[in-house]
């Protein structure tokens, strides 16, 4: 997973800077002594390429990690079976919630958002996801309409 | 500053601003008890609802929030053994052996008493040295500032996560995602894919919602439920001496003012957060400790030295936040956040121009320490009974209220859209091990660096020796390089990982 990533940002950085700059970034009048609208952008995409260099050299260089969780993360749960597959699916209903939402409005997008993402987690009762699907983005319908004036689609 | 102070005191008392700080820290408190949720998520779910409102009680639900999710996470620490929050890391080793033996009561006191005298402390140092801090930044040109923010950036880059070069990663993949939009100088197009709706750049709250709430969400589905783990502590239980007051915190004073000490010194640091003064304190009061055999098997001292360096993190968080508009933590980024939707703007100004209201939030989170204590004591069983509602319940919920906060931005889909992408990316970091605070405060310092860097090259027509001729901009240069130094010595020694 180090490796990978680093290599990641490698290519990321360096596609950024030589690919996606040029293509997306207007040159914009020219002030002497100003840096052109391309130069943070690029220097940027540079850094983050050179970074991700030394961090692949230093993983290939170093001894390998000590036991233990990062001091500044919780401890984390052990994985479940079929997690990658349950993530797989909750990236899926993620993705297709703001499409719902332009096609069938916040209401019925949400519950179906809803109820999906309870199957995912693993609820299976019924009397739960339903009332569940619908109070929930009901209830929150109700308080930002009316409490809030937002006009949700 | 005698003015602005009465003037601050006449604005908080209204009962708007008593509400919500009581909405706020009861939130805060219950939020931060649930494993996976914390302080910076509630916060910026609810900035959305603070745009509503009016200045002082939106700066009082969300610094309640914070105040509240900070002690929150203690209490799943030491009833579940599993911190609400990562600050409550350190809360585990003495918290939940203590609840094991029948004392929860006598832990979940001692860590909320803990974190009133922290969080008092800290909010009152916060009271004394902002405005004078904002006043020495009011000498400050284009290149000081942006120097400062140099230095800030490359410190929450370097010091956050165990990796130097994944932290600067993540902080320079910020300042790349900010660059969307249009160049601030010349006005031309950066990154908008032919969609005019880029031209206005990335909005913050979708961005922010994303890369905490829906990438928590992807983490927590794919983990089995920490609760279900069996190992609970049985409250019912309760030993003759499950009792905690004030004349036995007053008996560790010493480790009480150390421990604020450490707090209010780290928090002020940009990127470090609580963790890190969690566990040093720690560290100390065992290492000060007459019985340091007892630290890991329910020593109270375990308990009130991590809980209090957490909570005086607060103060010590905000003074550059609000003083120099540089985020201490995740949090006070989104705290950031909240001042900027209220139509004002942290730095030195901020005290000039918005002195009474500046100063009436400043007392408030001072005097909330009282309510802290009642609303803690009140909802402890209901934070309690709320570890109960299964996650399959809890997070789709969150998904619902974060898709609202989002639309609400700009009431735009397409920012529905920019939050679920941050979750992915928000994920995909986490998942590699690099940390999301210098990703969050590079994005939020973007803009206003690359101002102040350009700012700075057209007072000196292109001259870069603007940044080293001027001795303030000097001296945060040379703490940079410093940084740097220690940074890359550091990273040759230490086993690579993380």
């Amino acid at each position: 997973m180090e490796k990978a990533s680093a290599v990641f940002f490698i290519a990321f950085g360096l596609l950024v800077a030589f690919v996606v700059i040029p293509l997306e970034v207007d040159g914009g009048p020219i002030i002497p002594g100003q840096p052109g609208p391309a130069f943070l952008p690029k220097l940027l995409a540079l850094g983050i390429a050179l970074a991700a260099a030394l961090h692949l050299l230093f993983t290939l260089l170093a001894r390998p990690a000590g036991p233990g969780p990062a001091p500044d993360e919780a401890a984390a749960s052990p994985p479940l079976p079929g997690g990658a597959a349950r993530r797989w699916l909750a990236a899926l209903a993620m993705a297709l919630y703001a499409p719902a939402i332009l096609l069938a409005g916040f209401f019925a997008a949400s519950a179906a958002a809803c109820a999906a993402m309870m199957l995912i987690f693993g609820e299976r009762r019924v009397l739960t996801i339903v009332p569940v699907a619908v109070g929930v983005p009901g209830a929150t319908w109700l308080f930002a309409s009316q409490a809030l004036n937002i006009t949700l689609p | 500053m005698v003015d602005h102070l009465l003037s601050g005191f006449v604005l908080l008392l209204s009962w708007q601003a008593l509400l919500a700080a009581l909405v706020g820290l009861s939130i805060g408190i219950v939020i931060g008890a649930i494993p996976g949720l914390g302080p910076t998520i509630a916060i910026a779910v609810m900035l959305p609802i603070t745009f509503a409102m009016p200045f002082v009680p939106a700066m009082m639900l969300v610094l309640g929030i914070y105040q509240g999710g900070i002690y929150g996470g203690s209490i799943s620490a030491i009833l579940y053994n599993i911190p609400g929050t990562a600050a409550a890391s350190a809360t585990v080793f003495d918290g939940f052996p203590l609840a094991q033996k029948g004392k929860a009561r006598r832990a979940l006191k001692a860590a909320l008493y803990a974190s009133v005298v922290g969080n008092g402390l800290s909010c009152l140092v916060l009271l004394l040295v902002a405005a004078p801090l904002a006043s020495l930044a009011l000498r400050f040109g284009p290149p000081e500032t942006a120097m400062l923010m140099l230095f800030a950036l490359i410190v929450v880059g370097a010091v956050s996560g165990r990796s130097l070069f994944k932290g600067l990663i993540a902080m320079m993949a910020g300042l790349l995602f900010s660059t969307v939009g249009l160049d601030p100088v010349l006005g031309s197009s950066r990154f908008s894919f032919d969609l005019r709706i880029l031209d206005s750049g990335i909005a913050l709250i979708p961005v922010l919602v994303g890369l905490f709430a829906v990438s928590e969400i992807l983490v927590q589905v794919g983990e089995r439920d920490p609760t279900a783990s069996g190992a609970v502590a049985d409250t019912r239980q309760n030993a003759a001496d499950d009792v905690f007051g004030w004349l036995e915190l007053w008996r560790m004073r010493m480790t009480v003012f150390l421990s604020a000490v450490i707090g209010l010194v780290i928090g002020a640091l940009p990127g470090i957060g609580s963790t890190a003064p969690a566990f040093l304190s720690y560290e100390l009061a065992k290492h000060r400790s007459k019985t340091p055999q007892e630290f890991g098997h329910g020593a109270i001292e375990g308990v009130v030295a991590p809980e209090t360096a957490n909570n005086a993190v607060t103060g010590g968080a905000l003074i550059p936040a609000l003083a120099l508009a540089i985020p201490g933590d995740a949090t006070t980024a989104v705290i950031i956040g909240a001042l900027m939707l209220q139509g004002l703007t942290p730095g030195p100004f901020l005290f000039q121009n918005n002195g009474p209201e500046v100063y009436a939030i400043l007392i408030g989170v001072i005097l909330q320490t009282i309510p802290t204590i009642i609303v803690g004591l009140i909802l402890l069983p209901v934070a309690v009974k709320l570890l109960s509602v299964p996650r399959t319940v809890i997070f789709p919920a969150v998904l619902v209220m974060c898709v609202v906060g989002a639309y609400a931005t700009n009431y735009n889909v397409f920012d529905v859209g920019v939050m679920v992408a941050a979750g992915f990316v928000g994920f995909g970091f986490r998942r590699c091990g690099y940390p999301l605070p210098p990703l969050l405060i590079g994005f939020i310092l973007g803009a206003p660096f690359e101002a102040a860097v350009r700012q700075s090259l057209l007072m000196s027509q292109g001259d870069l020796s603007i940044f080293v001729s001027r001795p303030i901009s000097l001296v945060f240069i040379a703490l940079t390089l410093a940084m740097i130094a220690v940074s890359l010595r550091v990273a040759r020694r230490m086993p690579v990982g993380g």
